[in-house]
């Protein structure tokens, strides 16, 4: 609405002045006739904008039932509330009434997403965290699926283990197990001299994974171990963590970490752990990208690549991927364990052929995992 | 204080008064301010929540240094009862907002939703909750307007302060018909002059929206409104008798 005040020596004038410059659809809201302060006539005349029509896109309801839903979803994660605000504020901006797609770019938005390298080539991965979270079953992980892309090549994968953890009994011994298995080379280092040299025998073309020993972050002498290893040689540093912790520990340790210059946080343990709000704090706290989740100890059911829509799903209870109408649902839904299930990018037959292959490690596998494979370390 | 009006029974949100300004600067919060004091005054058990939250300052206004304000809740450091701070002397609670935060304007709907379901809940303990609205119409203003037992639109005679009150009941009764907007009209001349421009903002309602918000009171201009803001101290305490205190009172008591 506009207000415009006319002035004329007489009523009937002013009213005239209204209609000539507003038209007919102007009303007359006010007039007053000649008083102490004015002579003449005033008449304050009101139209209706177009323009005001614009004011009137409210979020719409589908969409603030969407905001409430993931709100409370990530609440249930027992994400911080000034991270879940965030997240809400970037679904908002996305406009989109879809739950998954709206968290999906919320996600997005907010965080990176860098899936390791499925291909030799790359610099070493040195894989680093705290005891007990799984990074040398994750070592094997990765290994793993490389060893399955060269099942059919007769040859061996161009894989290089390098345990770099002298202290924990057995820990070179695990290694050594799946090495075997995957028919991977083995190397050891039990320090940086010997980290740098072991990683001069490696070829360019080989994929090279350093498994290092569990690490307080909080004990600088431990932290000054893992430092030194890093600076061995170039590498790409990847924080291991376990989903399931309380979300601010988890974002203090990521942030305890961040002299180590990770890049990338892989998650395990989200077979057990079904709150996920410490690997979204850790991720925040940390500036670290969303690669890979580990949902099993068994290294055959392997890792799998996080992307924003993926994340989003592991984070919506199963009812709310339901009622999601834009899912593909029906292609890659599990039909009893979701951790067999392929990610939603992936196609039928490219599920298929590793679902096979998968069956095929599983028996290779299966004399290795009695010693070691209830043990997620 | 309660014993002359003990907590009703039945829906507490219709205890929550909501005070609203399409405009900034036509003496929102002062009259929030006053209108709690005014209602304690009357025997009400009163509480006043700053919800002005991306600029807030009831606390300023009343000279208070809250240990706690809303903040405190928004981050889930404390419940929204454990914010509240007592005016010893004008005898009613505060839930004071915290001043020049931005990102609290912009706070999820969700958050907000939760937020003015706790106040709800409070509101109990309450005979009246006046809420102090942010100017504007933006979403959160919206938003708190809602499930409340009335909202108190203030406007002067200014023609801004008009189009913007329009632009605040057109989009408020766009999406929440069912809720009671009733004009404020600060600052008038003369009693004549309130109701005139009272009249221009019913008659543009009347004409372009088919409805008018009924009038709630006319407060007549008076320099010791100022005289009171400047030196921080309630209206109703430093000049009870002025005309202003007189037509706040009377709201109050109508209400």
């Amino acid at each position: 609405m506009r207000l415009k005040s006319f002035h004329a020596d007489s009523l009937s004038a002013a009213l005239a002045l209204v209609r000539e410059t507003l038209g007919d659809d102007a009303i007359i809201v006010a007039t007053q006739e000649e008083d102490e302060s004015e002579r003449g006539a005033r008449v304050t005349a009101a139209i209706e904008d177009r323009e005001d029509d614009g004011l009137l896109a409210w979020e719409s309801p589908d969409q603030a039932g969407a905001l409430e839903t993931i709100t409370e979803i990530l609440d249930r994660h027992g994400t911080p509330r000034a991270l879940t605000d965030k997240l809400v504020q970037a679904a908002a901006d996305t406009e989109e009434i879809d739950v998954t797609l709206a968290l999906a770019g919320a996600l997005d938005r907010n965080f990176t997403f860098r899936a390791l390298p499925d291909e030799p080539g790359g610099k070493p991965l040195m894989l680093i965290g705290p005891p007990g979270v799984g990074k040398t079953v994750t070592c094997a992980k990765i290994a793993a699926r490389l060893a399955i892309a060269y099942e059919d090549r007769d040859q061996d994968p161009p894989l290089v283990l390098i345990a770099a953890d002298p202290m924990r009994v057995g820990a070179v011994e695990q290694l050594s197990a799946y090495a075997e298995r995957l028919g991977a080379k083995l190397m050891q280092a039990s320090n940086a001299s010997e980290l740098s040299a072991a990683l001069a025998r490696c070829g360019r073309r080989e994929m090279v994974v350093i498994d290092t020993p569990g690490t307080n972050p909080y004990d600088l002498d431990d932290l000054a171990y893992l430092i030194e290893l890093a600076e061995a040689g170039e590498m790409e540093v990847v924080l291991v963590l376990g989903a399931g912790r309380d979300a601010e520990e988890a974002a203090d340790i990521a942030k305890a970490f961040r002299p180590m210059e990770a890049r990338r946080l892989l998650a395990t343990g989200l077979d057990l752990s079904h709150r996920l709000g410490s690997l979204l704090a850790a991720a925040d706290a940390g500036r670290l990208a969303f690669s890979d989740i580990s949902r099993s100890p068994r290294i055959a059911h392997g890792l799998k690549p996080l992307n924003p829509l993926s994340l989003a799903r592991l984070l919506l209870p199963d009812s709310n991927r339901e009622a999601t109408g834009a899912t593909e649902r029906a292609d890659w839904e599990p039909s009893d364990r979701q951790e067999d299930a392929p990610l939603p990018q992936e196609s039928d037959e490219a599920s298929r052929e590793e679902a096979e292959a998968m069956a095929a490690l599983r028996a290779a596998l299966a004399e290795a995992r009695p010693r070691f494979g209830g043990d997620d370390d | 204080m309660s014993s002359m009006a003990p907590p009703q029974t039945g829906d507490p949100s219709q205890r929550i008064i909501a005070v609203a300004s399409g405009k900034g600067g036509v003496g929102k919060t002062w009259f929030a301010v006053t209108l709690s004091h005014a209602l304690t005054r009357a025997g009400l058990k009163t509480l006043l929540f700053d919800g002005d939250l991306g600029l807030a300052n009831v606390d300023i206004q009343l000279g208070l240094m809250p240990k706690r304000d809303l903040s405190t809740a928004l981050d889930g450091k404390g419940t929204l009862k454990s914010c509240i701070t007592r005016h010893a002397e004008a005898g009613f609670d505060i839930i004071a907002g915290r001043s020049g935060s931005g990102n609290l304007a912009s706070l999820p709907a969700p958050r907000i939703e939760r937020l003015q379901r706790d106040l709800i809940a409070l509101a109990a303990d309450y005979d009246r909750v006046v809420v102090d609205l942010g100017a504007g119409v933006d979403r959160t203003v919206r938003q708190l307007a809602t499930h409340t037992g009335r909202v108190l639109l203030v406007v002067n005679d200014e023609p801004t302060s008009l189009t913007d009150a329009y632009a605040f009941i057109k989009l408020l009764w766009a999406q929440h018909p069912e809720i009671a907007i009733e004009i404020i009209v600060n600052a008038a001349d003369t009693p004549e002059k309130g109701r005139k421009t009272y009249e221009t903002l019913s008659k543009a309602c009347n004409s372009f929206l088919k409805r008018e918000p009924a009038l709630a009171g006319i407060i007549r201009r008076d320099a010791r409104v100022r005289d009171a803001i400047r030196s921080q101290m309630p209206l109703l305490a430093r000049s009870p008798t002025s005309d202003a205190a007189t037509d706040v009172e009377r709201i109050a008591r109508s209400l």
